[in-house]
């Protein structure tokens, strides 16, 4: 009979609802009623019906959470330490009970007692991971940063495992602004799991942008470093350095990383076209040959001789740059022919060292483009270039690229007939990229208006596309104003520039000049005299003759100032020359003071005060 | 702050230069720099200003004469500085100046002069990690070349705002609650270490909160003020230092600010006489809405009811001759300027204390952009919205290029704040 008794007890207790085990009816629409008073901001009204609540049920947490949670929100906080220590009488080990009345006692501002209860919790159960994750989040929740970093670590001993909470830590670290502690945490991680470097450089990434997180970053790898060589390791320090552009500091990693993972240069070599792609070729130089010493596989070798020889002629590049920064291009037309010796040795010897590859047509393009633009030596350019055509190894887009420099010898060799043929093929190609296809119809409409085909010329410029990221569709509506300004006007005066730009294209500087002062002269009155004597002085700063160039501005200055319509940018022109060609700094300041005064609103004006500062050597 | 030199500088007490007689030595080249339409470069003008005085080159503002010209004494580096910054300027003889002088000086002309004599001194106040374009008053600075210092909470507390005569109030949030961001940008890191450099800041000084720390501040800042500095701030820091002003004895921050609940009665508890320039104002106590309280209007989270093609806002005319604060406040070059929102972006005109000066707003609505008051020996102005050349800045926008906006008419209200506490005393006629 008492076996019967318990059965139907169990089934009873399983049938009926576990809610209505704990709350009646009544005590329910109670719970409800004091929630609707909450939501509605009725705080005292909902803690009076909470508190009524939970004299009447002590153990349910529904109760106990809302007296708490109201307490709390009414800053009553005497009374939320009363109804957590309740509850403890009934679950006297609740880590989050102890949790809670820490934080009452700290809201309150009794800091002794809010630490001894997180401190009592944590002697709870010092074994569970909750324990700690609990009191973390309390300590979170309370603006105690430093704190919950210390349970963590706290929670790594008393769990026994020095791998726990890597990742929480690291994050709370990263957002307490120690980054030191942030990638000491991480470095855990990554030793732990050594596959997910990019994991953890993308974590990482959230403060090494900053330079005081990446050095910060820089010091815990370090130190890291000091307890064995890990290629791990090193591959984020040079992450790190290359984050930073310390592209020298970098190099020094990957020269170790190569050592360590014995990869034959191939760390290197990497690294040396990752910096390339930066404009680092100092760093991309040395880091080529270095890889070139290092016993690179054989199928690497001509990327990195390639790459060598690129950042050879790069650096020279930037060397000539350098002279006339932020200029016109001011260097004499004589250049000595050895600047680029080094590099010209360098592409050769891949073309002849690995014949038939796509490097050595690569090298041979470059090498033409050496002989042509920085040496203006048709011939060598000429026959370079066809040596590209005949290799099977060119690329379409290279070929295309060839065909548009030999289409430019043969406009500098005055043989438009030639000139006209290569751009045009360059036209029907169907591969052309947008930029090629621009370039090619820019050089026919230049030998249109060489020509004196000017209604040809203007076609071929509207058919350039706008691409604005590109010189070609300025030059083309530079070239577009000049024919539209003057071909009604002025057709003979108008042929007569054109032939001298020819010249010009041909570097034959002083004839070219020769015929723009025939044009100054049969044609005085034309608007076409003021960009024949600018011309006239851009010629004579490219020849070097920059007494000529001041020269000529002046002539625009002060016999033709009536007619001219630039006199600010024969000024500033003038200015220009006497800055960077004569180098005479009071003359330019000068020069540049005077536009000021007599063209102040002159597009030239912004720049002239520039330079004005740069002269005068204002802190800008 | 030097104490002679501020008691000198009292609002609304500036000398009209012309009617002293023979204040004016008309008989050399003087250089004039109109602010009209003429002028080129509104904005880098005020840095000329401002450059002349720290040459001790004194400056005599013309206000309402040609959009509130500039004149000094002709000086030919002065007219090479002018040129070289783009500054449309002018020498004029002896005679034309002295016509201008009495065109201004006439009794039936609302204009008047006020000679500026001493480069202020600027302390801007800026959190750590600051960038310039942040903030329109730095960025206008910058521009014109005029030299300002950065202060934060330790300096400010540590007594150094006497050092200087003009202070301007980043867009900061007095309240202590971060800008109310956190519904938006509670993960955001820049947010996150906001409010992670704050707490440290306020631990170091000796604060449990930065709500506590930040009233501190609020009372450092009102006893600068109190004493006779000049306190200029825009958007947010306007109501939000106002509101920190009122809140001085009640805690308005939500547990995700503060770490604990707001008093419940904490609208109850504030006390509108501790504020600047705002009265009666209801706080907003949603701590996910993005506003502080119902002084700014339009509410900053109803942007879709802005349409920058109508938003425009007036500044009023005051007489030079017997308010020249007022009349040095609104030089401008045009009197109808566009508006720009900012968190703060006008002010209820109904909130608005009756003591203060209303210098712009916007016909026909209950918005007041502009506005100037006294406090004890001192002054201080608020100008609602962030960036005038930027209708909508958000944040993570890319800054604003004033060389684009040289003759900006928003950033003229900025600068006109600047040239303000270099002006001489008047004497009182009485």
């Amino acid at each position: 009979m008492r076996k019967i008794y318990a059965a139907f007890c169990l089934i009873l207790m399983l049938l009926v609802p576990a809610g209505t085990r704990s709350q009646t009816p009544d005590l329910q629409a109670k719970f409800r009623l004091a929630q609707g008073l909450e939501q509605a901001g009725e705080q005292e009204r909902a803690a009076e019906v909470y508190r009524d609540l939970f004299r009447r049920d002590p153990q349910s947490y529904a109760f106990f959470d809302g007296v708490h949670r109201t307490a709390m929100a009414l800053k009553r906080y005497e009374e939320a330490v009363a109804v957590i220590k309740a509850r403890m009488q009934y679950f006297p080990s609740d880590v989050p009970l102890h949790a809670m009345l820490g934080t009452a006692y700290y809201r309150s501002g009794d800091e002794q007692q809010a630490t001894a209860a997180w401190d009592k919790a944590l002697t709870l159960a010092p074994a569970a991971q909750q324990t700690y994750r609990t009191l973390a989040a309390t300590y979170v929740e309370n603006r105690l940063l430093d704190r919950a970093a210390e349970v963590y670590r706290k929670g790594r001993v008393g769990c026994k495992d020095p791998q726990l909470f890597t990742l929480e830590l690291a994050q709370l670290l990263a957002a307490t602004m120690d980054y030191t502690g942030a990638t000491r945490e991480y470095l855990q991680w990554l030793h732990a799991n050594p596959s997910q470097i990019g994991f953890v450089q993308t974590r990482m990434s959230a403060y090494s942008w900053k330079d005081d997180g990446r050095t910060a970053s820089v010091t815990a790898v370090r130190e890291a470093l000091r307890n064995g060589e890990n290629l791990r390791l090193y591959e984020l320090l040079g992450w790190l350095y290359l984050e930073g552009k310390d592209f020298t500091q970098a190099f020094d990693v990957y020269r170790h990383i190569d050592e360590l993972s014995s990869a034959r240069g191939v760390s290197i070599l990497d690294f040396a076209d990752r910096v390339f792609r930066e404009h680092a070729y100092d760093v991309a130089s040395q880091a080529y040959r270095e890889a070139l010493n290092r016993d690179l596989p054989p199928a690497r070798l001509p990327q990195a001789r390639y790459g060598a020889a690129c950042a050879t002629m790069e650096l020279q590049i930037a060397r000539d740059s350098l002279l006339v920064t932020g200029t016109p291009d001011l260097r004499p037309a004589s250049e000595s022919r050895t600047r680029f010796a080094g590099a010209l040795g360098s592409f050769d010897a891949i073309v002849t060292e690995f014949p038939n590859t796509e490097y050595a047509a690569r090298a041979l393009y470059q090498s033409g483009t050496i002989h042509l633009r920085q040496y203006f030596d048709l011939d060598q350019a000429l026959q370079t270039f066809q040596r590209i055509l005949a290799s099977p190894a060119a690329s379409m887009m290279l070929r295309t690229d060839v065909q548009l420099r030999l289409g430019e010898i043969q406009l500098y060799r005055a043989d438009t007939t030639a000139a006209s043929t290569a751009f045009r093929a360059v036209t029907a190609l169907p591969g052309a990229t947008p930029d090629q296809l621009d370039e090619a119809r820019l050089r026919l409409a230049g030998i249109a208006f060489y020509s004196g085909r000017i209604a040809d010329a203007m076609a071929l410029v509207d058919s350039i596309s706008s691409n604005t990221d590109h010189d070609f569709a300025n030059d083309a509506l530079d070239l577009r104003a000049l024919l539209e300004e003057n071909a009604q006007t002025a057709p003979a005066a108008l042929a007569l520039f054109g032939k001298a730009e020819f010249l010009a294209q041909q570097r034959k500087n002083t004839e070219a000049i020769a015929v723009l002062t025939d044009l100054v002269s049969r044609y005085p009155r034309t608007p076409i005299v003021d960009d024949a004597v600018l011309r006239t002085a851009t010629l004579s700063m490219r020849a070097g003759m920059f007494a000529e160039a001041v020269t000529a501005c002046d002539k625009l200055l002060t016999d033709l100032r009536e007619q001219c319509r630039v006199p600010d940018r024969a000024l500033f022109q003038k200015a220009a020359v006497q800055q960077f060609g004569l180098r005479v700094r009071e003359d330019a300041i000068a020069s540049y003071e005077r536009l000021l005064v007599e063209f102040p609103t002159s597009v030239f004006a912004g720049e002239a005060r520039k330079r004005i500062r740069q002269l005068r050597g204002d802190a800008l | 702050m030097n104490a002679r030199f501020r008691s000198l500088i009292v609002a609304a007490l500036l000398v009209p230069m012309c009617a002293s007689a023979g204040a004016h030595a008309v008989a050399a080249d003087k250089v004039l720099i109109p602010m009209d339409l003429e002028q080129t470069d509104h904005l880098k003008a005020y840095g000329i200003a401002y450059w002349a005085l720290t040459k001790n080159i004194e400056v005599d503002w013309l206000l309402n004469y040609r959009g509130g010209s500039f004149m000094m004494d002709g000086n030919p580096l002065l007219i090479t500085e002018c040129r070289v910054r783009g500054v449309a300027a002018q020498t004029i003889g002896g005679g034309q100046a002295a016509g201008i002088y009495a065109e201004v000086q006439r009794d039936d002309n609302n204009m008047d002069v006020v000679r500026l004599e001493k480069a202020p001194r600027i302390a801007v106040y800026v959190p750590p990690g600051f960038q310039p374009w942040d903030d329109a008053v730095t960025l206008a600075l910058g521009y014109a070349e005029i030299t300002y210092e950065k202060l934060w909470d330790t300096e400010v507390l540590g007594g150094k705002l006497n050092e200087y005569d003009w202070l301007h109030l980043h867009h900061e949030d007095f309240t202590g609650q971060y800008g109310k961001f956190y519904a938006s940008f509670a993960g955001a890191s820049w947010y996150i270490e906001q409010q992670v450099t704050q707490e440290a800041e306020a631990k170091k000084l000796g604060f449990r909160k930065v709500s506590e720390l930040k009233k501190a501040v609020v009372r450092t800042i009102r006893d600068y003020v109190a004493n006779g500095g000049f306190l200029f701030a825009m958007c947010s820091a306007t109501d939000s230092y106002d509101i920190a002003l009122a809140a001085e004895n009640t805690d308005i921050c939500d547990v995700m600010y503060d770490g604990d609940p707001p008093d419940r009665d904490a609208q109850a508890r504030l006390d509108y006489a501790k504020s600047f320039a705002f009265t009666d104002f209801t706080l907003e106590r949603n701590p996910l809405r993005y506003e502080y309280s119902d002084i700014d209007q339009p509410p900053s989270d109803v942007l879709a009811l802005q349409d920058p093609e109508t938003d425009y806002f007036t500044l009023f005319e005051f007489s030079a001759k017997f308010d020249p604060v007022p009349t040095m406040l609104t030089q401008c070059h045009v009197n109808v300027l566009k508006g720009f929102l900012g968190q703060t972006t006008n002010f209820k005109k109904s909130l608005v204390k009756r003591s203060c000066i209303i210098l712009a707003e916007r016909d026909g609505m209950d918005q007041v952009r502009y506005l100037h008051g006294n406090v004890g020996r001192g002054t201080f102005t608020f100008y609602g919205g962030h960036d005038p050349e930027d209708y909508q800045h958000a944040v993570g926008d890319p800054p604003t290029d004033l060389s684009l906006h040289k003759n900006s008419p928003g950033y003229r209200l900025i600068l006109n704040n600047i040239l303000f506490p270099a002006a001489k005393k008047k004497q009182q006629k009485t």
